[in-house]
């Protein structure tokens, strides 16, 4: 008998095709070895972002001492240019919030969103130093966004020395989480890297990593969509922030020899990277055309979240294989 | 024009009620032809500790508080939106309950009283939810129901019908997943099989074979025969033990190659047993030379240890061919409507089709305010629990039911009734995915059965 479904299976294997729509989505490609894809990753993907943020931020913090110590319009808008980089570099960690960003809950001091008004409120009474910035001022009127804030101005307001001191403690207390999380990643005991690599214990390899950045980068195309359907508060923040979400997963999917796309057929592969495409191309137009980047990232989100969920078997709950585990 | 009979003719006619009464005669004494009840003793402690095991591991993952109390929303059954959990606190109590009646039923006490409590309490905890639907609870459910109905622990000898009632139920359960597993997905594509195994190649040495795609027919393949054939074989009783072999490792290797099955597997290789002969248990014991007080556990209990086989109730043959009935066109019910069950998943429900389809799905609701034109787009991820999430994402009647808990919601807080539209992908067995529903209808509107509203299948 299972000589004879082997033959059968054979003769089927032949005569089946590759056309995503009459079959599979799944190739031979998922043959690959997934504990491959997940170290390439950890290692290509992963632990390269987390080394940008951290350069980034320590280039914005470096650019806004420059500014503070010679206030001019370029420098004042390099020091701006600089922070506006590195948080939308640290908004690219979030199709990957997993292990130190989220453990270390580092967004309280990076990329709270900003209230403008408690900043002027504040600059009155400045936080002194790094530690001040830490233990006095509340997440919003901190990180990244406030530091574009407070560099959103005139060089003459860079008179005021309350300004510098403000924005330089700020700007210290940020690089130094996010290169705590960094040193998380790399060099903390509980090994994060190893563990998601797959180095580690062998049992942990399994599918969570694929499963959890999958349905990670799911979640924030929705955060993303949500965005786009309400008044965005600043249309070139969101812009950003989409635009750092789609270069990450377009790193995460792969160029074609490598990432995600490499455990699915082609087919599938090219389209979600032709998706990918028009919405990096969608968040650089200007201006900002929210239709065509809502229709874009809807359609790498349903791409994602239901073609590229089915053919690598994401798990997401309850009921996966008709099972209650 | 009248017609008048000749003698052979109405020899016929008088000899066919005849031969028909004579077979019913033959069929009633075969029936209550009593056998032992040791058989029917093991299956009644093996559900008992299945269920008593499930409730465990409910309690153990907290799933009473993620699955119950917690989720402000529930997809709910047909006409069953009124079973509600209990306040948190005490809705631990019903898993408890519950587990407590299955020992009980277990070890044969008071067997009627048990297994109804274990009944209700199951239902209750099954029926709060559609989201956790799953078909081993519903074959569960039924043996609960049958172990309220049947002697079970009260005599040493049961009718036959019981053990054949009781091997019917499992019949039933391999006969439909087998058939449908007739499908060109499932044979042609190997889907859903085919991903699923393409994504264990973590297995330690059988990783790397069994993701790959001839693997994945074979095992297509072998799973569809398996299922359609186990029943015959496990009846034939020169094949029995080899085909319970097959039961064996066929369980085994899906609880290996897919961890989140749960307790299915366990639960078919100690419940299928009772195709063996009645007596099964203290021929095993003999084989393994256990002392007789081994098997104490499927002695009778309490004072009717008498034999009282004998005539059905009148009214028994009736129930049962009604309860054959339905549990044969319940399962086919979707061929009457002609709807296609792995895209709509209209009548999936109580239809044994066990591990044939791997749904995915993303959705954004958009909830518009009539009076003002403001909308909002609500994302599912933000609202629901994950083991929400997908279910509600990728089903048509969850996604409406989810549309009125917003427009509910929404009216709630400001007065007004919103409009509901849902824009849902989805993707089934590795076809490319499309929109389910229509996203200019307004969900939320919609009560009755899905006309117009949930569109074809990409495939049709």
């Amino acid at each position: 008998m299972i000589v004879g479904a082997l033959a059968v299976a054979l003769v089927l294997v032949g005569c089946s095709d590759d056309d995503p729509d009459a079959g599979s989505t799944t190739s031979a490609g998922a043959t690959d070895d997934r504990a491959t894809v997940q170290r390439q990753l950890a290692d290509d993907v992963i632990s390269t972002t987390y080394l940008d943020a951290a350069r980034a931020t320590e280039v914005a913090r470096d650019e806004a001492a420059a500014a503070c110590a010679v206030p001019t319009a370029e420098s004042v808008e390099q020091a701006r240019s600089a922070v506006v980089q590195a948080l939308g570099v640290w908004e690219s960690l979030d199709p990957i919030d997993f292990g130190p960003v989220m453990t270390l809950r580092a967004d309280r001091f990076v990329s709270y969103p900003a209230a403008t008004d408690k900043i002027d409120e504040r600059l009155g009474d400045p936080p002194p130093d790094e530690g001040a910035a830490t233990t006095r001022l509340a997440s919003d009127a901190r990180g990244l966004g406030a530091a574009a804030y407070l560099l959103d101005a005139p060089p003459a307001a860079f008179a005021d020395p309350a300004r510098c001191t403000y924005l330089t403690s700020i700007m210290a207390a940020a690089a130094t989480r996010v290169e705590e999380v960094r040193a998380a990643w790399f060099d903390d005991p509980t090994p994060y890297l190893e563990y998601t690599a797959g180095r580690g214990d062998e049992s942990m390899v399994s599918k969570e990593l694929i499963d959890t950045v999958v349905n990670m980068s799911v979640d924030v195309l929705g955060a993303d969509l949500k965005a786009l359907g309400s008044e965005p508060a600043d249309p070139e923040v969101t812009r950003a922030t989409i635009a750092a979400h789609a270069a990450t997963i377009e790193a995460l999917w792969g160029a074609g020899e490598s990432g995600l796309s490499t455990l699915v057929d082609d087919v599938l592969a090219e389209r979600l990277r032709g998706e990918l495409d028009q919405l990096v191309k969608a968040t650089a137009e200007s201006p900002l055309d929210t239709e065509a980047v809502t229709a874009a990232t809807e359609a790498v989100r349903a791409t994602l979240g239901a073609d590229v969920v089915g053919a690598l078997d994401v798990t997401v709950g309850f009921s996966e294989n008709d099972g209650d585990s | 024009m009248r017609t008048t009979a000749t003698p052979d003719s109405r020899g016929i006619e008088r000899a066919a009620p005849v031969a028909a009464a004579r077979r019913w005669e033959r069929l009633e004494a075969a029936g209550a032809t009593a056998v032992s009840s040791q058989s029917v003793a093991a299956l009644r402690v093996a559900l008992g500790l299945v269920v008593a095991w499930s409730m465990l591991r409910y309690l153990g993952r907290g799933w009473v508080t993620t699955q119950l109390t917690d989720p402000e929303f529930h997809v709910t059954y047909p006409g069953l939106s009124w079973v509600r959990p209990l306040p948190a606190p005490w809705m631990q109590l019903v898993p408890i309950v519950v587990a407590v009646a299955a020992v009980s039923l277990a070890c044969g006490r008071r067997q009627r009283l048990s297994a109804a409590v274990a009944l209700v309490g199951f239902c209750w905890i099954e029926l709060i939810d559609a989201s956790t639907y799953l078909n081993h609870y519903e074959l569960v459910t039924l043996l609960l129901a049958w172990a309220v109905v049947l002697p079970m622990s009260q005599a040493s000898t049961v009718p036959s019908w019981v053990v054949w009632t009781l091997r019917a139920q499992l019949a039933v359960v391999y006969v439909f997943a087998g058939l449908a597993k007739l499908s060109t997905d499932w044979l042609v594509d190997a889907e859903p099989l085919r991903t699923w195994l393409a994504a264990r190649t973590d297995m330690p040495v059988l990783g790397p074979i069994v993701a790959t795609t001839p693997a994945a027919y074979v095992a297509s393949w072998a799973g569809a025969v398996f299922d359609l054939a186990i029943v015959p074989l496990l009846c034939i009783r020169r094949t029995r033990p080899w085909a319970y072999g097959a039961v064996v490792v066929f369980h085994l290797v899906t609880w290996r190659l897919f961890p989140p099955i749960g307790v299915f597997p366990i639960a078919m290789i100690l419940l299928t047993p009772i195709f063996f002969e009645p007596d099964w248990p203290t021929r095993v014991a003999r084989r393994l030379r256990l002392p007789s007080g081994s098997l104490r556990e499927f002695r009778p209990q309490g004072a009717g240890s008498a034999q009282r086989t004998g005539r059905m109730r009148p009214a028994a043959p009736v129930a049962l061919a009604c309860v054959a009935i339905v549990q044969v066109v319940v399962p086919m019910r979707h061929l009457a409507v002609g709807n296609d069950v792995r895209w709509d998943d209209q009548h999936y429900r109580w239809s044994w089709r066990v591990m044939v389809t791997e749904r995915a799905g993303v959705a954004t609701f958009e909830v518009v305010d009539p009076a003002t034109g403001d909308r909002e787009i609500v994302v599912p991820d933000d609202e629901l629990p994950a083991h929400q999430v997908r279910y509600v994402s990728s089903r048509p009647e969850a996604l409406r039911q989810f549309a009125v808990f917003l427009a509910d919601r929404a009216e709630r807080e400001t007065g007004d009734r919103p409009a509901v539209h849902a824009r849902a992908w989805v993707s089934v067995n590795g076809h490319r995915r499309a929109l389910i529903v229509d996203p200019s209808v307004d969900l939320a509107a919609e009560g009755g059965p899905p006309d117009g509203w949930i569109l074809p299948a990409p495939w049709t």
